[in-house]
């Protein structure tokens, strides 16, 4: 390939280093892609794989994971051995590659650096968590002995810190040097970085600064697709009911607990359900959720939807549940209001605010009770109807909204680079502190929930709803 | 002090296991005449003290081995038996396939099997032939042993992979015997295989009634065939019964489609099974006998090459190699791999400035080396080889410490200096990778234990028993001083 054509194409970047120093991680994390095979021990990957990063139908770059160097003294030797001018040291790498591709003492070399001399940008990787050593510099002479666009990522693997260390030597040998840790940074860092890929050639400023605009596009999407699935999760919760027919000599307290509790399964059933499909918008399939083997942090987000520690974490203080249920309790006073043409003088906005925030008083950092209703069939069917929801909780959207944001915060902050099962940072104190909701969201989401819960028998209502609580949620599932 | 003496006595109370073991296995050896008893000490010396359960194990395991391939042998010998001589009454067994099978074919095999054990410094002289023996011996019946491992019960079937597995990474040493003991398991089955073709042939004899002839597209005249048949019968050429006359092979010509009269030509089953006797059974005997001894000679090889066993003739002569130890400071960072200690009279080589510096080598290990060398790192290759010869040339006996970066995981460039290093020093050397856990602060780098198990898993991949990976040093803060240039 001509470098006229390389231009036109998509930027491709080698992502090179020593074995075991986090190669896979940066490619896994940069291609947003969780088939890249990471392991703890060195030699794990064999061969040059590419990973194109497609969006809109177009790949937007390449990134090419390549065996680490093994042999690099003895390649620079023989390059050495070969040298005639320096413009003609490109040839020399390319000769390596030609006399070398058999030699089981060079296949890592020869691998690594036959997309370089393809045309690939370099990214070489080393562990800003072990020092420098000085037999790295064979390695960073034969990538410069290939003449191509280098940049330098230190990835600290562990916790010590010797990157200055590593900067001091790295800027000997690359135009630039940047600190990002695959496993942790953030969304923004990944943008940075990839304009920063755009500065090692000027013929790939343009393809990168197009691929950071499609990326924070789809970001911006995936949010989006996230809020609504939260919201329509929501939705279905609150209007949710468990029904059971029954004899009319039957008493219907022993089914009572039994229809409660197939109701709490149901509604674990639907978050276990959003969960699963936020984590597929953010391109994560089959993320470990296994409670047993949880972790303290973990247990956090993993915890039951119904335990008192859940509904005490994620649930709204006592002053935001007084002000949610009186703005719920309006919201349904309100409707009655209107419904006789204001002739109540609005006691119904009132009674309503009043008796709902005294329900919010009551119900703080108490689990939902659910409500369970029996009624008469009538005399032809002879039986009667035991229903279990839904649930009327002030506080109950509130926990599901609340453990929904976490979720979506963890998976929006991961990297596929990540192999371990979901682990959140957050402490108790931070689930509490986690996005506070301001008084005007905390009513509109009140409001919100209240209409949302007696629309379960108006499809079109039900509809409209869910889209105003998607636009609401979208609002608070930022970066 | 006192932990040099505990270190001490712990070693006399090692050495005095494996005597009182080879004592124990050697009767064992004697009363199974079996070389496996040997074999067994070798593989699983290092194994404390489970190993005579685990040593019992094995030589069942071996035992269990062979049996499947006896009887692997017992049902392709009848197979074979009864597929040459298969007889319907409409075609006479053909006496050419008899011939191609039991003289040509077993001939064949015999050569191939020849070829696979002839000695590496014979192979080495013809190009091509080291990689056809090693298709060869990944092609002998013997390794249907390792196959039918998997029938065995667990104990038994780890027990000998465990010993299969040893004898791999040791390849430098017990390579020779691996291979015989692997080429003795594929005489065995030849000659079952031979022994149950030829009880198939006598049965078939005795209880139907086969008839003989011979026939084939190339232009061969009856004169011509019978002197074939002498020719195959000289061997028992004095015994006249045992070789067809030419009246009978003019007789026993047939065609196909054409009618023959079998019951004039049953007179070729003398011949017949002498040459199953003589050209399928009896060279297998014999090259059974041949890999037998060979395995022998060859356990008997590995066992004076097997790291430990100088500490045990020591033992055996009373001149204990602790009283060495005694006169000498030797540090603490051996490990049970029967090198013994790595002591002040050790040439120490400094891979890619893991140490620094001689004083700082000196802190890490505990003792004076005899000689510091520095190698890797930013250094050429050529000053890497001159270091080699260097130390190739000055090395006592004492052995060489190559002290290695923990936290870098081993390379090609690694192990490839130290094989180079293997190729220049005597061959019973101790070579120890010593590897260095901490900065030049004194700090630990990265999680030791999987990092120690890189290293012992790559250098142990190199199959010389008389290189090994020692305990870190640089782990005791007592020890981390920091570095003085």
């Amino acid at each position: 390939m001509t470098d006229a054509n390389r231009d036109n194409a998509a930027p491709v970047f080698a992502v090179v280093g020593h074995p075991n120093k986090g190669k896979s991680s940066i490619v896994a994390t940069l291609a947003r892609s969780s088939t890249v095979r990471i392991a703890p021990r060195p030699g794990t990957t064999t061969t040059a794989d590419r990973y194109p990063v497609v969006i809109a139908g177009g790949p937007l770059y390449t990134l090419i994971d390549t065996p680490g160097f093994e042999n690099a003294r003895r390649a620079l030797a023989w390059m050495r051995e070969h040298d005639t001018t320096a413009d003609q040291r490109g040839e020399v790498v390319r000769q390596f590659i030609r006399e070398h591709g058999h030699d089981p003492a060079f296949s890592n070399e020869v691998e690594l650096l036959r997309p370089i001399v393809d045309g690939a940008g370099i990214l070489y990787v080393v562990d800003g968590s072990v020092p420098y050593s000085d037999e790295y510099e064979a390695e960073m002479e034969v990538l410069r002995w290939t003449g191509r666009p280098r940049m330098a990522l230190i990835n600290p693997i562990g916790p010590a810190d010797y990157i200055d260390a590593w900067r001091s030597a790295l800027d000997q040998y690359f135009s630039i040097v940047r600190v990002f840790n695959a496993v942790t940074a953030a969304f923004d860092k990944h943008v940075d970085l990839l304009r920063a890929f755009g500065e090692l050639r000027e013929a790939w400023a343009g393809p990168m600064s197009g691929a950071v605009t499609a990326l924070e596009h789809d970001r911006a999407e995936r949010r989006r697709r996230s809020a609504r699935t939260i919201a329509e999760g929501l939705a279905d919760m609150l209007t949710l009911t468990e029904s059971r027919t029954l004899k009319r000599e039957e008493s219907s307290e022993p089914f009572r607990e039994p229809l409660q509790e197939k109701l709490r399964g149901k509604l674990r059933q639907i978050e276990r359900l959003t969960r699963r499909d936020v984590e597929k918008h953010y391109g994560y399939e089959g993320l470990e959720h296994d409670e047993a083997a949880a972790s303290e942090d973990r247990k956090l987000l993993e915890g039951d939807l119904f335990s008192e520690s859940s509904w005490v974490l994620f649930g709204l203080q006592k002053r935001h549940l007084v002000l949610a249920g009186a703005a719920g309790g309006a919201a349904t006073g309100g409707v009655i209001d209107a419904s006789v043409g204001g002739a109540s003088i609005l006691m119904g906005t009132i009674f309503g605010a009043v008796l709902g925030g005294g329900l919010g008083w009551y119900s703080a950092g108490r689990v939902a009770k659910i409500p369970t209703t029996s009624r008469w069939l009538g005399t032809a069917i002879g039986g009667k109807k035991l229903t279990c929801g839904p649930i009327r909780n002030v506080n109950f959207p509130f926990v599901v909204l609340g453990r929904a944001r976490l979720h979506h915060a963890v998976i929006a902050g991961r990297n596929h680079a990540a192999r371990e099962p979901i682990t959140t940072n957050f402490t108790e104190a931070d689930a509490g502190k986690l996005n506070p909701l301001s008084a005007e969201q905390t009513r509109r989401f009140s409001r919100l929930f209240a209409r949302l819960g007696k629309a379960r028998n108006d499809g079109g209502q039900l509809e409209r709803l869910t889209d105003q609580l998607a636009d609401a949620v979208a609002g608070l599932l930022g970066d | 002090m006192r932990v040099q003496a505990h270190e001490r006595a712990t070693r006399g109370e090692r050495l005095a296991e494996r005597l009182r073991l080879q004592e124990s296995l050697g009767h064992q050896a004697q009363e199974s005449q079996s070389d496996t008893g040997r074999l067994l000490w070798l593989i699983d010396q290092s194994d404390g003290p489970a190993i005579e359960q685990r040593a019992q194990q094995t030589h069942t395991a071996f035992s269990f081995a062979g049996l499947i391939l006896a009887v692997l042998g017992l049902l392709s010998g009848v197979a074979l038996g009864s597929a040459v001589f298969y007889y319907d009454g409409r075609s006479p067994v053909n006496i050419i396939a008899v011939l191609g099978v039991f003289v040509v074919l077993q001939g064949a095999l015999l050569l191939l099997a020849a070829l696979a054990a002839l000695p590496r410094a014979w192979a080495r002289r013809l190009p091509g032939l080291e990689g056809v023996q090693e298709a060869l011996r990944l092609a002998s019946p013997g390794r249907l042993a390792l196959l039918g491992a998997r029938l065995l019960p667990q104990d038994l079937r780890e027990a000998l992979l465990a010993a299969i597995g040893r004898s791999g990474a040791h390849q430098r040493v017990y390579g020779r015997v691996q291979l015989w003991a692997i080429l003795r398991w594929s005489q065995l089955y030849a000659v079952v295989l031979n022994l149950a073709a030829a009880a198939t042939f006598v049965y078939l004899v005795s209880f139907s009634d086969l008839a003989f002839g011979w026939s084939t597209t190339l232009k061969i005249e009856p004169a011509q065939m019978h002197r074939i048949v002498h020719g195959v019968a000289l061997p028992w050429s004095w015994n006249e019964t045992l070789t067809p006359s030419l009246e009978l092979v003019e007789r026993s010509r047939y065609f196909r489609g054409t009618p023959f009269e079998p019951e004039q030509r049953g007179g070729w089953w003398p011949f017949v099974l002498a040459v199953m006797l003589v050209y399928g059974l009896l060279p297998r005997v014999i090259a059974l006998l041949i890999a037998s001894r060979r395995l022998q000679v060859a356990t008997q090889k590995a066992l004076v090459a097997t790291p430990g066993a100088s500490d045990l003739l020591c033992l055996l002569d009373g001149s204990d190699h602790a009283r060495a130890e005694e006169n000498g400071d030797t540090t603490a960072s051996t490990a049970g791999d029967g090198l013994g200690p790595i002591g002040s009279g050790s040439v120490v080589i400094d891979w890619s400035r893991a140490a620094g510096s001689s004083v700082r080598a000196a802190s890490l290990l505990g003792f004076e080396p005899a000689r510091y060398e520095p190698a890797g790192g930013a250094r050429s290759i050529g000053e890497d080889r001159d270091t080699v010869e260097r130390i190739a040339r000055s090395a006592g006996q004492a052995g060489v410490a190559v002290m290695v970066k923990l936290w870098e995981p081993p390379v090609i460039e690694t192990t490839e200096f130290l094989k180079a290093l293997r190729a220049a020093v005597s061959g019973g050397l101790p070579v120890r990778v010593v590897p260095v856990a901490c900065d030049g602060d004194g700090r630990v780098v990265g999680e030791t234990g999987v990092l120690l198990e890189q290293w012992r898993r790559r250098v142990s991949a190199l199959g010389d028993p008389w290189t090994a990976v020692a305990q870190p040093v640089g782990l005791s803060p007592r020890r981390q001083e920091p570095a003085d240039d």
